[in-house]
């Protein structure tokens, strides 16, 4: 059995050409995947154009339930993207290193679910061609957006988010881009030269690059913990049964990471599958990602009960009566598969056994993704249904436009992630290397004291060109 | 509201933040609504549609919860030992109930609006301005009583077709698809006899504004009037029913009084009294 | 905003100094920033006047009214032809009979007049088309920017109303058919009534 995280032993032009290798041209079932996703695309822009010409009443849309699941698929990719945050830069400061093979898909995944998630409050409005409007520019007309508004806060925490994380996975990205262009010809080859940006790996530049990712680490944290309170306060800021909810920040950053998380599980199995990267995606890290998720879900399904219970002991009768709604109301069915998928699935994680089978894992990460859509779509949905005003009660199921768009953004996501994991480095070189050395050393506390001084912000011995050189041994 | 504006009168933005609305208002347009009086006609809804260019949008949208009518009728049965299951009581035990925009002082649907389009005008109205609105839907998602409607589609040709369009009030605008809109206290008619009474040099009397519903009502049940003359129809009403603005909870010295104001608990400080129905048990 | 503020206050004194001096220096001035228009208008008292310029299209009119010769040339009233401004939301265009009124008697041997004639004989109107034209959700009142600047405005005489009215219409009495020279978007009203203080309330013009 498996149990040491990473090959010690494995030569260090072995991970380039085992990295590089998984960019290069790909094979037919690539293909197919990318048309796959460029259907769904399709499917979703069909939809909206539709949408677009006709009015927002296409997809069922009607009078108490204004917003269905387009709101849930956005918080739903909203929390997708946490988790590559919660490993490139929480993982980061704590000196995780067991991030380091896993945490690039899982960065991209967050600019690539934020790409996602943004698309989703456009294509909502009413009048999309004046989404403008909610940014505060300096108009002729004098007239600025209402800062009250949590969707104006929306507009600017995605925006910054998605600017921050973009950078950061580019930043983090420069060291393994110089290795790229080294080993790149034509197209390619002008491309890496321009986005390394003269990466020679000489020391002042690693000392640099320290720095800012360090920065950058810093910076993002704090940011990705406030944009998802922000979007819970979507909810949270309005005074309905079932959304007016104190704890829903807390909740709602839980509940992003436990998806973002289960996401990282299922990309972890699949890249590992088809790229084989045996060597880097290794049982033990899975585990660790496992752990980590259960620990998560265990927090999100802590959260989910205290949430019924705070509102099962308060005195808000309408409120009470929205939650008992959920429980037994029309959309139940959901409701209890939510809770059977975030609470009870999770335990698959906790049994050593099944951590380590990769088939039942896949299984288990989509489950809970479900049971995060779902929990989604049961937060807004049940609450539009059952409010304050029992005459506009109302049970809508959304009709195939929505679903429409809903299932295109999945193509949308999984077409820029397969067209990242054929451009860019999947799995960070640099940093797999950093991490076989460190764990080379753990067992030579001699060395280890030797170098531990200056590990922290010093790239031991490698240079840009990503050619081994001989150290360590 | 310009930059020199926010900074000039930051002051005054600030403590509107905190209390919501305006604090000095010119009028206090309010509502009173005798449920004993009204029979369910739907001619107040009716007077509705003709005065505010409502469109129509035909019997499936409607069923769809895809309708806009500003003003609804809601039926309620009553409880069963009053006779509410028993068809032949049924008649004599439904009770109507017309609901249209409060226009809640500290109205929910003001705040979360990104562009500002719904705000709270001097006149104690909830204003909606159709061509701010981008159709966030977010005010109708936070209006308690769901009493915002969302132009789901285009109605212009379907509802007004040649030469139905002649029929349109030109008085307040026409909206098109993906826009927001709910009931004004029709403002143009306020703003007519504000400008009427301007032109002919006095105050704005009780009567000068009549919504189209309150004018309408064959049984008198609506009373519409401004809360800040002291001798309006309407301000005696409540003061008749001891119901005030700005509670969220009247207390009463005499219980058997019928006033009251819906989901006033919620602090949305509504507009619209209602009187209750008087039931013989 | 801040921007267009202290440019429109630049123009502001420079505009004084035209009516004043005619020098050289300030049309120059006035040329520089590209605001050509409106210059030399003798004051509306309590009044600052819009500022901001637009060249519209060419209106094509059925007749090519002269409005300098009636305005101008012979200082007919604005509101003698227009005669609803005063008491309606639209300024009204007169009708055929109104002309006819005159033209009965003068100047029938010109061309445009005979023109005008024939449409009275044969009992239609012509048809004009609108220049001024706002969005439908913008209702905008003839009446009470007349009453604000004009029969409630000390000072103000009412055989002036022609530069109330050149405010938003542009001076007229230089064309013949009307043009759009001033821009009429939100941003030019918005900054008229903030600083003659007239209402912010949106529901005043967009209801």
């Amino acid at each position: 059995m498996q149990t040491k995280d990473i090959n010690e032993n494995i030569a260090w032009a072995q991970i380039n050409a085992d990295v590089l290798r998984s960019m290069e041209s790909p094979r037919m079932g690539y293909w197919i995947a990318v048309a796959a996703c460029l259907a769904m695309v399709a499917c979703a822009v069909v939809a909206e154009i539709y949408q677009y010409q006709i009015g927002m009443g296409v997809g069922n849309l009607n009078w108490p339930h204004m917003w269905d699941i387009y709101i849930a698929t956005f918080v739903f990719w909203i929390g997708m993207s946490h988790s590559g945050t919660l490993l490139s830069a929480i993982l980061h400061i704590i000196h995780a290193d067991w991030r380091k093979p896993i945490y690039r898909f899982a960065e991209a995944m967050t600019t690539f679910s934020l790409m996602t998630a943004g698309l989703f409050p456009i294509i909502h409005l009413g009048r999309v061609w004046n989404m403008y409007w909610v940014l505060p520019y300096v108009s002729d007309r004098g007239i600025w957006p209402n800062y009250r508004s949590p969707l104006v806060w929306d507009a600017f925490a995605i925006t910054t988010y998605l600017t921050s994380s973009a950078l950061f996975l580019f930043i983090g990205m420069i060291p393994d881009l110089a290795i790229c262009r080294d080993n790149a010809r034509g197209w390619r080859q002008k491309l890496y030269t321009v986005l390394s940006m003269g990466w020679q790996g000489d020391d002042r530049q690693w000392r640099n690059f320290r720095k800012i990712y360090l920065l950058m680490a810093c910076f993002l944290i704090p940011l990705a913990v406030s944009v998802h309170s922000i979007v819970s306060a979507d909810f949270a800021m309005s005074i309905m049964p079932g959304w007016h909810i104190t704890s829903f920040p807390p909740y709602f950053v839980a509940g992003a990471l436990y998806s973002g998380c289960a996401a990282i599980i299922t990309l972890f199995i699949i890249l590992r599958y088809f790229f084989r990267f045996d060597e880097y995606m290794t049982i033990p890290i899975l585990e660790k990602t496992c752990k980590l998720t259960f620990a998560i879900a265990m927090v999100w399904s802590y959260l989910t009960l205290i949430e019924f219970a705070s509102v099962w002991y308060g005195h808000d009768l309408v409120a009470k009566e929205s939650l008992m709604e959920r429980f037994v109301g029309p959309y139940s069915p959901f409701f209890w598969l939510m809770l059977f998928c975030g609470i009870i699935c999770p335990f698959a994680l906790a049994i050593e056994k099944m951590r380590r089978h990769l088939p039942t894992m896949f299984v288990v990460s989509l489950l809970l993704n479900l049971g995060m859509w779902l929990e989604r779509w049961m937060i807004v949905t049940p609450t539009l249904a059952t409010s304050h005003y029992p005459f506009a009660w109302d049970v809508m199921w959304p009709g195939m436009v929505q679903w429409a768009i809903v299932f295109g953004s999945f193509g949308w996501f999984g077409l820029l992630f397969l067209i990242f994991v054929k451009v860019f480095p999947s799995v960070s070189m640099y940093e797999v290397k950093e991490m076989v050395f460190h764990r080379r050393h753990a067992h030579r506390p001699d060395l280890a004291a030797k170098f531990h001084r200056r590990s922290s912000d010093q790239q031991p011995g490698d240079t840009a060109s990503g050619q081994p050189r001989p150290e360590g041994a | 509201m310009s930059l020199k504006n926010v900074l000039e009168n930051w002051s005054d933005y600030r403590k509107g933040h905190e209390q919501g609305g305006h604090h000095d208002y010119e009028h206090m347009w309010v509502m009173a609504v005798d449920l004993d009086k009204c029979t369910g006609c739907n001619a107040c809804s009716v007077a509705c549609y003709a005065e505010n260019n409502l469109a129509v949008v035909g019997k499936e949208r409607m069923m769809k919860g895809q309708g806009m009518h500003w003003l609804r009728v809601e039926r309620y049965w009553d409880e069963p030992q009053i006779g509410g299951d028993d068809g032949q009581f049924q008649s004599a035990g439904g009770s109507f109930l017309p609901m249209m925009c409060q226009h809640c002082n500290a109205a929910t649907c003001e705040p979360v609006c990104p562009v500002a389009a719904t705000y709270h005008t001097p006149d104690g109205l909830n204003a909606q301005v159709y061509n701010r609105c981008i159709g966030s839907r977010y005010c109708s998602n936070n209006c308690p009583y769901r009493l915002r409607y969302f132009n789901f589609f285009s109605y212009y040709e379907e509802s007004w077709p040649e030469p139905l369009n002649q029929q349109l009030n030109p008085d307040l605008s026409v909206r098109d698809k993906g826009v927001m809109e709910k009931c004004t206290f029709c403002v143009q008619r306020i703003r007519t006899a504000k400008d009427t009474a301007r032109r002919e040099g006095r105050a704005v009397q009780d009567g000068d504004a009549v919504t189209a519903c309150a004018q309408t009502c064959p049984t008198q049940a609506i009373v519409f009037g401004d809360m800040l003359d002291k001798e309006s129809r309407v301000s005696k009403i409540w003061a008749k029913q001891q119901v005030e603005l700005g509670k969220t909870k009247q207390v009463k010295a005499n219980p058997e009084l019928r006033g009251y104001r819906i989901l006033e608990g919620l602090n949305t400080d509504p507009c619209i009294m209602y009187l209750d129905r008087v039931r013989e048990v | 905003m801040l921007n267009i503020r202290i440019v429109s206050k630049l123009f502001d004194s420079g505009m004084r100094v035209v009516s004043r001096r005619r020098g050289l220096m300030a049309l120059l001035m006035a040329c520089c920033l590209g605001l050509g228009s409106g210059v030399a208008q003798a004051e509306v008292p309590n009044a600052v006047a819009p500022k901001g310029t637009h060249s519209g299209e060419h209106v094509p009119q059925p007749i090519d009214f002269p409005h300098d010769i009636h305005a101008d040339i012979n200082g007919i009233n604005c509101m003698y032809c227009h005669t609803y401004a005063r008491r309606s939301k639209v300024a009204g265009i007169p009708p055929t009979s109104k002309c006819m009124g005159c033209h009965s008697v003068i100047a029938t041997d010109k061309p445009r007049i005979q023109q005008l004639t024939e449409y009275w004989e044969k009992n239609e109107p012509p048809r004009w088309k609108k220049v001024h034209d706002v969005p439908d959700f913008v209702h905008f009142t003839h009446e009470k920017h007349l009453q604000r600047f004009v029969f409630e405005n000390e000072g103000m005489n009412v055989e002036n109303v022609d530069q109330v009215c050149a405010f938003c219409h542009g001076d007229v009495k230089k064309m013949t058919v009307a043009e759009k020279t001033k821009p009429l978007t939100m941003g030019f009203c918005v900054r008229c009534h903030e600083a003659n203080e007239g209402p912010s309330d949106c529901w005043h013009c967009h209801k």
